[in-house]
């Protein structure tokens, strides 16, 4: 599978060469698949945001490289031409969203790559019907929920075309619905429209969607595979402070009570198959 | 120390043309050590509701009466009402601005004019309380992590030593270990010290594992006040206002349907795994 994004041998110390260094990445060397969905976890603190930052030239590695499209982010020249490629979303919408009506603020993006008007107004029709959002284009960002706010910002994203949309904990301070609905417009984005998404997130019910999944620890890339692959690991999985899918629990349970079941559950239509065969 | 709500409406810019009212009718009654878990969607008005528990809200039309105290009278000390109802905001970051974690905590206190041992003391005992290590109390508070911002945001208010607790959201963006350090802090306070908790979360798990009591908004109106276990069985009308059942609860209820014979209502991973095992040995299923 073609690489969108690698990072080789990748160290980032904050403050460097001053007294107060702290180094938030350490030699860390993954990569993103072309068209893949990939969950990107760990503790608090643990390194998560700092390496997502350094997808797209946010941050710059301190020792080691990143290259996105092969294209080096040390390199200012290709700056520009990464952002194109690689979008990112936060966790806060409010930090995101910049103008008073849905619609301009979706034209932003693509109004600063210097685009025709017509074509910016196609893109923007575009990445709102994408996202289900046509309702809301003449609404002033404040008077959407939470959730709609952060759909929003990535129709802002979106509308830049990028190959890959980062999402920095994207449902942290979503109600449930909010957080269904951003979930779903990710793994949309990806089945349908082909764009690679990485996610930054803590719920376990949001990785296993995901294709593959990469656990940060300590600055660290502790453990990668599958999220089936992952969930196996049981003691790996505890140490880094990570939960397990709801399945995942009952599963255990009902294997340490002596019943016959699979230590690869982690989805409910798992779970329900597997007892359905003791039946 | 019970708190009464009596018809209370709210509006943000009131007297404005952009007057907009968030809160219609609330009554409501609190008791002493109750736990109740308050959801909503968001922008429904459950956070609005809570700063009126504490006097950052006072009403114009309707009453709030703390402890048998009035908010909306002007001999009501509200800077009582504020130490007797602690409020623990989402954002620690809004709630944190002393250099060091002592130093946060001991804000309350001091402002208490409490004499310098006391202060101390009740730093000591509160810190004890959320299980922020003695180590810490020097600590920056830049330095601290976000689960460690949260426990020094709920000690500062325990300093005071209120009656009631008003938690809002404040296991957002927590990874698990720390949601789960923080849930056992709280789950403690209520059932060693019998604090009334009034709990604000976007999480139903979290809701449903500690709440007795549930109190549901939407559009600013109190739609459902019951038992737990009877809100998360009217899972239609939560759903149609943009709110979930409990991941377990879920699970439990596609597995009725493909068949097994389990109930209705359980609420955590415990419940559910006795009940399937159950299912299971009367259904006589080879191990």
């Amino acid at each position: 599978m073609k690489k969108i994004i690698e990072t080789i041998g990748l160290s980032y110390c904050y403050r460097a060469g001053t007294s107060e260094e702290v180094k938030a990445l350490q030699d860390v060397n993954m990569s993103v698949a072309k068209g893949e969905i990939l969950a990107i976890t760990g503790q608090n603190g643990s390194g998560k945001s700092t390496l997502a930052r350094h997808f797209n030239g946010l941050l710059t590695p301190t020792a080691g490289d990143v290259l996105v499209n092969d294209f080096s982010t040390a390199e200012k020249k290709n700056i520009k031409e990464i952002r194109k490629m690689v979008g990112m979303v936060f966790q806060n919408p409010d930090n995101q969203l910049i103008s008073s009506i849905v619609e301009e603020d979706v034209a932003f993006g693509p109004e600063n790559l210097g685009l025709p008007q017509n074509e910016i107004k196609e893109r923007v029709d575009w990445a709102l019907c994408t996202l289900n959002l046509e309702h809301l284009r003449r609404e002033p960002p404040h008077n959407l929920s939470a959730g709609e706010k952060q759909q929003v910002a990535i129709a802002g994203v979106l509308a830049m075309k990028p190959q890959c949309i980062v999402l920095d904990e994207p449902t942290a301070h979503l109600d449930p619905r909010g957080r269904r609905e951003v979930l779903e417009s990710a793994i949309r984005l990806n089945r349908e429209e082909g764009i690679t998404i990485v996610l930054l997130t803590h719920f376990m019910n949001e990785v296993i969607h995901c294709d593959r999944m990469v656990v940060m620890d300590n600055g660290r890339v502790e453990m990668q595979g599958t999220p089936h692959k992952i969930f196996r690991q049981r003691e790996g999985v505890t140490k880094m402070g990570l939960d397990f899918p709801v399945s995942a629990q009952v599963a255990a349970g009902l294997r340490r009570e002596g019943f016959s079941i699979s230590p690869d559950i982690i989805h409910t239509e798992e779970l329900i198959d597997n007892l359905c065969q003791l039946k | 120390m019970p708190i009464e709500v009596i018809n209370l409406n709210h509006s943000y810019k009131e007297g404005t043309p952009f007057k907009q009212q968030v809160l219609f009718d609330i009554n409501l009654s609190i008791d002493d050590g109750e736990f109740i878990g308050i959801i909503g969607p968001t922008r429904s008005g459950k956070t609005t509701l809570a700063q009126h528990f504490n006097a950052l809200h006072i009403p114009r039309r309707g009453k709030v009466i703390v402890d048998g105290l009035d908010t909306a009278d002007k001999q009501t000390d509200l800077v009582s009402i504020r130490h007797r109802v602690g409020y623990v905001f989402q954002n620690p970051d809004y709630q944190l601005f002393a250099p060091t974690v002592s130093e946060d905590i001991a804000f309350g206190p001091t402002n208490q004019n409490l004499p310098g041992n006391e202060i101390k003391e009740r730093v000591q005992e509160a810190m004890t309380q959320v299980g922020l290590d003695k180590t810490l109390s020097t600590r920056d508070i830049f330095a601290l992590s976000g689960g460690q911002k949260r426990r020094t945001a709920i000690a500062g208010v325990l300093a005071c030593r209120p009656k009631v607790l008003v938690l809002d959201d404040v296991t957002a963006g927590l990874d698990p270990r720390g949601r789960e350090e923080i849930m056992s802090v709280i789950h403690e306070l209520h059932r060693k010290q019998r604090i009334t908790i009034l709990f604000i979360s976007n999480s139903m798990d979290e809701v449903a594992s500690l709440a007795e009591r549930i109190i549901v908004v939407d559009r600013g109106k109190i739609i459902m006040d019951d038992a737990t276990r009877k809100v998360f069985a009217r899972f239609e009308e939560l759903r149609s206002i943009g709110l979930e059942l409990p991941e377990i609860t879920v699970l439990m209820d596609k597995l009725r349907s493909a068949g097994f014979d389990l109930p209705a209502g359980i609420l955590n991973v415990n419940e559910a795994l006795s009940s399937i095992i159950a299912a299971l040995r009367k259904m006589e299923v080879r191990k």
